[in-house]
């Protein structure tokens, strides 16, 4: 990969220590749209009583993740109708455990279909940002012949810790669970990759690997550079291949999934729990004590916040997500999705300041940053002339959105997030 | 709580537009001193008419075209046009010339296409040709290097000289007028002198000229610096040099009676502060490296061939002002491969 950038990581902040388990809150609010491939619909009713990990939506579609209940207690409210689509849950502090959470040791028996369809009523979705239902990803990928999976611990992207410290406490739960999508997506070998600035997930899942002696799977480390961790880079470095334009990555026999959702996969299957927490870097210098945790999905981010002790005095700007893909938070009342990797109140110190923005001088920095070799200038060039046809003919919608072109535009263009709301547009005609 | 919500990246580069525009200036301060040493203050005056009367006309436009004065007049891009102008200019040329130099690229080259990053055409090549193609006595009046000169003229006969458009009375019309080692090699064989009699006179120096081959040097270490800098990127002068070489050597072996070698032609005129200043500007240049390959190769080839077959001292202004008129076409014959594109 020669373009891409190396950043500022920022990851010494929450570098230290374990994975934290923090109680969860009193009200739960859990959004119906935690997966981008379908929307969800309640399945309970209001003020009805819930056990911990009991089905409370499900989605249209077949092979679509279902939602849990991440605590036991009485569904408050549902709304379904408009703005933020969600369920509200008290939590009655039991986490008593639905009937239906059953571990499945023989999973090895199962065939393909059985094992996919499974995964999705475990409410598995990719962690690592797309949130795709794991199960829906494995069937549509299954239209070619998958012959690697590749396992993305690579974690490239500034600020997050959360699949770091997974690999670390782990490492075991995280190769079952690869050796579960080995044997649903009929795979021959698995790829775990790291990038080298994890000395002690690299151990730790080397140890791990050993004990397990499964010749299929094989860790790899990569050099640390962004977006190293982007699907068609991962592929590109690993097996010098790219993913062909348009195309899934099983065109070329490849299905990648992130260390978080091999983790719930194994935690579904061996163990019998849903997907209802997720772990999540809380860091940043606005806050009093960065750290991972593993936090329930509908937790508020206030409850977070003060769990670790509540903000530092100048906070600026509260993102979810790392600092170069994340989202700007209006207000800490968000809650935790499936898609949540951290959590950053960050200050001048972790974010730039508000810059102007300024002519476009063409120096073309940004087209020596794009990891997909786009032109980023001339792109915005076609969309500021609301040419977005000839936009798409230079390759807006391979444009992965790493924000790579920003972060070098010495005019301060804001070039990804042009992009972004570009190809919302295409997707929504 | 009050949370400002901007839009990812969060991270965003500290270098600006006027960082950049700085550096570039400050990376010409060892060829303005070397400059200054062998040529006068003349460049000094020059530099300060063409950065005042580029201002002035930078904030007019920008009147006239209703935008916000301090962003644009902030970001060091006139500057930049006016130190690349001053350096074409020779050193004792009246006020009138640089001024009006700055208007056309000022006010037509750049504002009229839309202002920075919007004009086809180097602002100071526009500049610079229109005054070479207007008046071009005027602008080939160059002073003898002073190692060479018998003749020294302190600031304030510059300055007086420079306002009034009279030269000094010390000085001899006819020290001007065939000062330039690119002129003298042309008028030098024009008069069937040999490649080696026109070389043997002191105007040439060791290699290039007497004094242009150490600014030209000082133009090659302020480029290396903006590349050790990333301010620019190599592509455009090592295609540049490397054509312009290519021409001198091929040229030169075949009949080395009638044309200079290799380092004459890298060390004379404005071969290098055109390949690493003029030729690099950003907005006039192709974006894509392989564009900026063939971009470069042509000013380069052209510059030889406007040097070496045409009717003007030196092709650099024209042949930059051609190849810009290809930028576009270069863009679009040479975009990238993308990522997955089979």
């Amino acid at each position: 990969m020669h373009n891409g950038l190396h950043l500022n990581s920022f990851k010494h902040l929450c570098d230290e220590g374990n994975i934290n388990i923090m109680p969860a809150p009193d009200v739960l609010r859990l959004s119906l749209q935690q997966h981008s491939d379908t929307a969800l619909h309640p399945c309970v009713q209001q003020g009805e009583t819930v056990a911990m990990g009991q089905v409370i939506a499900k989605p249209d579609s077949t092979l679509g993740a279902w939602l849990h209940a991440p605590v036991s207690g009485r569904i408050h409210a549902i709304n379904d109708k408009s703005g933020d689509r969600e369920i509200v849950i008290t939590n009655d502090h039991h986490d008593r455990r639905a009937a239906t959470c059953m571990p499945y040791p023989d999973w090895q028996t199962w065939s393909s279909p059985e094992l996919i369809d499974h995964l999705a009523k475990g409410g598995i979705a990719g962690l690592g940002g797309a949130v795709y239902s794991t199960g829906a990803k494995i069937s549509a990928h299954l239209k070619h012949r998958i012959e690697t999976v590749i396992i993305n611990g690579m974690e490239c992207e500034p600020f997050i810790t959360c699949d770091d410290h997974l690999m670390r406490e782990h490492a075991t739960s995280i190769l079952n669970g690869t050796q579960i999508l080995l044997h649903a997506s009929g795979a021959q070998n698995a790829i775990v990759a790291i990038e080298d600035d994890k000395p002690a997930a690299i151990h730790s899942m080397r140890d791990a690997l050993q004990s397990l002696d499964d010749t299929r799977i094989q860790v790899r480390i990569l050099p640390t550079r962004y977006p190293g961790g982007d699907e068609g880079q991962l592929t590109k470095q690993l097996l010098s291949r790219e993913i062909p334009r348009g195309q899934l990555p099983s065109a070329i026999g490849v299905l990648t999934n992130n260390v978080a959702t091999a983790h719930a996969c194994a935690q579904w299957i061996l163990k019998g729990e849903p997907l209802i927490s997720r772990i999540v870097t809380v860091t940043g210098h606005g806050i009093h004590q960065p750290f991972n945790a593993e936090i329930r999905i509908g937790t508020a981010c206030k409850d977070i916040i003060a769990f670790c002790g509540g903000y530092g005095d100048d906070i600026v700007t509260l993102i979810m997500g790392g600092s170069m893909m994340g989202k700007a938070l209006r207000n800490d009342n968000d809650t935790i999705s499936k898609a949540s990797n951290c959590l950053i109140a960050a200050t001048d110190i972790d974010i730039s300041p508000a810059y102007i923005e300024q002519p476009c001088i063409r120096c073309a920095e940004c087209a020596n940053a794009c990891p997909a070799n786009l032109l980023p200038q001339q792109l915005l060039m076609h969309l500021r002339n609301h040419n977005i046809n000839a936009a798409v003919e230079l390759g807006l919608r391979d444009c992965i959105e790493c924000g790579c072109c920003d972060a070098v535009c010495p005019s301060h263009i804001m070039l990804a997030s042009r992009f972004r709301a570009a190809k919302l547009q295409l997707h929504h005609q | 709580m009050k949370l400002a919500t901007p839009t990812a990246p969060f991270v965003r580069t500290t270098r600006t537009v006027r960082w950049i525009m700085g550096m570039v200036l400050l990376t010409l301060l060892p060829a303005a001193i070397v400059y200054c040493i062998n040529f006068g203050w003349g460049l000094v005056v020059q530099f300060a008419l063409a950065a005042l009367s580029g201002l002035v006309f930078e904030a007019l436009a920008l009147t006239l075209r209703k935008r916000a004065l301090q962003p644009a007049l902030s970001d060091g891009s006139t500057l930049v046009t006016a130190a690349l102008l001053a350096f074409s200019m020779p050193p004792l040329a009246p006020w009138w010339l640089i001024v009006s130099a700055m208007a056309f690229a000022i006010l037509l080259a750049k504002h009229l296409y839309g202002g920075l990053g919007m004009n086809p055409f180097n602002p100071a090549m526009v500049g610079y040709a229109v005054l070479l193609v207007s008046f071009p006595a005027a602008m080939t009046q160059w002073l003898p290097a002073a190692s060479i000169s018998t003749v020294q003229i302190d600031f304030l006969q510059t300055l007086l000289s420079i306002l009034s458009g009279h030269l000094p009375a010390s000085l001899d019309v006819n020290l001007l007028s065939t000062a330039s080692p690119l002129a003298a090699l042309h008028s030098g064989l024009a008069l069937r002198h040999t490649m080696d009699e026109v070389l043997a006179t002191p105007t040439f120096g060791n290699i290039a000229g007497a004094g242009w081959e150490w600014v030209s040097l000082c133009w090659l270490l302020g480029g290396l610096m903006m590349l050790a800098l990333r301010l620019i990127r190599w592509h455009i002068p090592v295609a540049m040099l490397t054509a312009t070489a290519l021409c001198a050597l091929v040229m030169n072996t075949s009949d080395p009676g009638q044309y200079a070698g290799v380092l004459f032609h890298l060390f004379s005129g404005a071969t290098m502060i055109g390949a690493f200043y003029i030729a690099t500007d950003p907005v006039t240049a192709p974006g894509s490296p392989r564009g900026r390959l063939y971009y470069g190769a042509g000013i380069g080839v052209l510059t030889y061939v406007i040097r070496s077959f045409g009717h003007y001292h030196d092709g650099l202004a024209f042949a930059v002002l051609i190849m810009n008129m290809l930028t576009p076409l270069l863009d679009k014959l040479t975009i990238p491969r993308i990522y997955g594109e089979a």
